[in-house]
């Protein structure tokens, strides 16, 4: 399945969207995504609703941009987890860690 | 690519599928044991775990192989997966490592590995339901 981003701004989000399958052969260009969106510095949300599955592979990479980000002076946030991204994510631990919003609209009422 | 499947009684089944080393073809992995999984009644969850498991094991390929693979088998009222070319999974590694360790160990605490001198070889056994 392709891989695929979308990015928009809703301030103070910018929200980057990802349809596909992350994994090891994905993770570069995941990292290079993000490191895109957040140049600058910046209130990243990661929609990865689109996500049919994730495994580890893509951890090292999230974890690695939401230090950069608060180092910044911003946040991260993982938006819309289901599936296998839900199950890597809360297995490891990692949603103590991120922001986690179950869709886009709850990052702007909570 | 090798795909092979064994006798269509349901209560002992095996379907196996070898491809080359390539990060490339772990998705192919993926969407095998997913695919013989559904084939086999596996509920939904079931086969999501078995994705995740195949696809962290061949994700890390032993250095010395060309090919790796899978081999499901279902007996007795339980799926055993076997991957083969993969790496010890449960060692003490930076990066990713202790994140991928602790996932195979929620997912899969009965993993083992072993080397049989033609490949590295890691199993687990899951509970069939359905």
């Amino acid at each position: 399945m392709d891989l695929s981003f979308e990015t928009r701004v809703e301030e103070p989000w910018t929200i980057l969207s990802i349809r596909g399958e992350l994994d090891l052969q994905t993770s570069t260009r995941l990292q290079e995504e993000l490191k895109s969106a957040t140049d600058g510095g910046a209130w990243l949300a990661l929609d990865l609703s689109g996500v049919s599955f994730m495994d580890s592979s893509s951890l090292g990479v999230l974890v690695g941009c939401l230090k950069r980000v608060r180092e910044d002076g911003g946040e991260m946030a993982l938006v819309g987890l289901r599936g296998s991204p839900r199950k890597v994510i809360e297995l490891t631990g990692l949603d103590s860690v991120f922001r986690i919003a179950p869709d886009v609209p709850s990052l702007f009422t909570a | 690519v090798t795909v092979e499947a064994g006798p269509s009684r349901a209560s002992d089944r095996v379907a196996s599928l070898e491809v080359p080393r390539d990060e490339r073809y772990v998705a192919t992995l993926r969407a095998f044991v997913a695919s013989v999984g559904r084939s086999w009644g596996l509920d939904v969850g079931l086969v999501e775990d078995l994705r995740l498991v195949v696809s962290e094991l061949c994700s890390a390929p032993a250095q010395h192989v060309s090919t790796i693979g899978v081999e499901m088998r279902a007996q007795d009222g339980s799926i055993r997966l076997e991957c083969h070319g993969v790496r010890e999974p449960l060692g003490d590694g930076d990066g990713d490592e202790p994140m991928r360790r602790r996932l195979l160990l929620a997912l899969a605490p009965d993993v083992r590995w072993w080397s049989d001198g033609t490949g590295d070889r890691v199993a687990f056994g899951l509970q069939l339901t359905g």
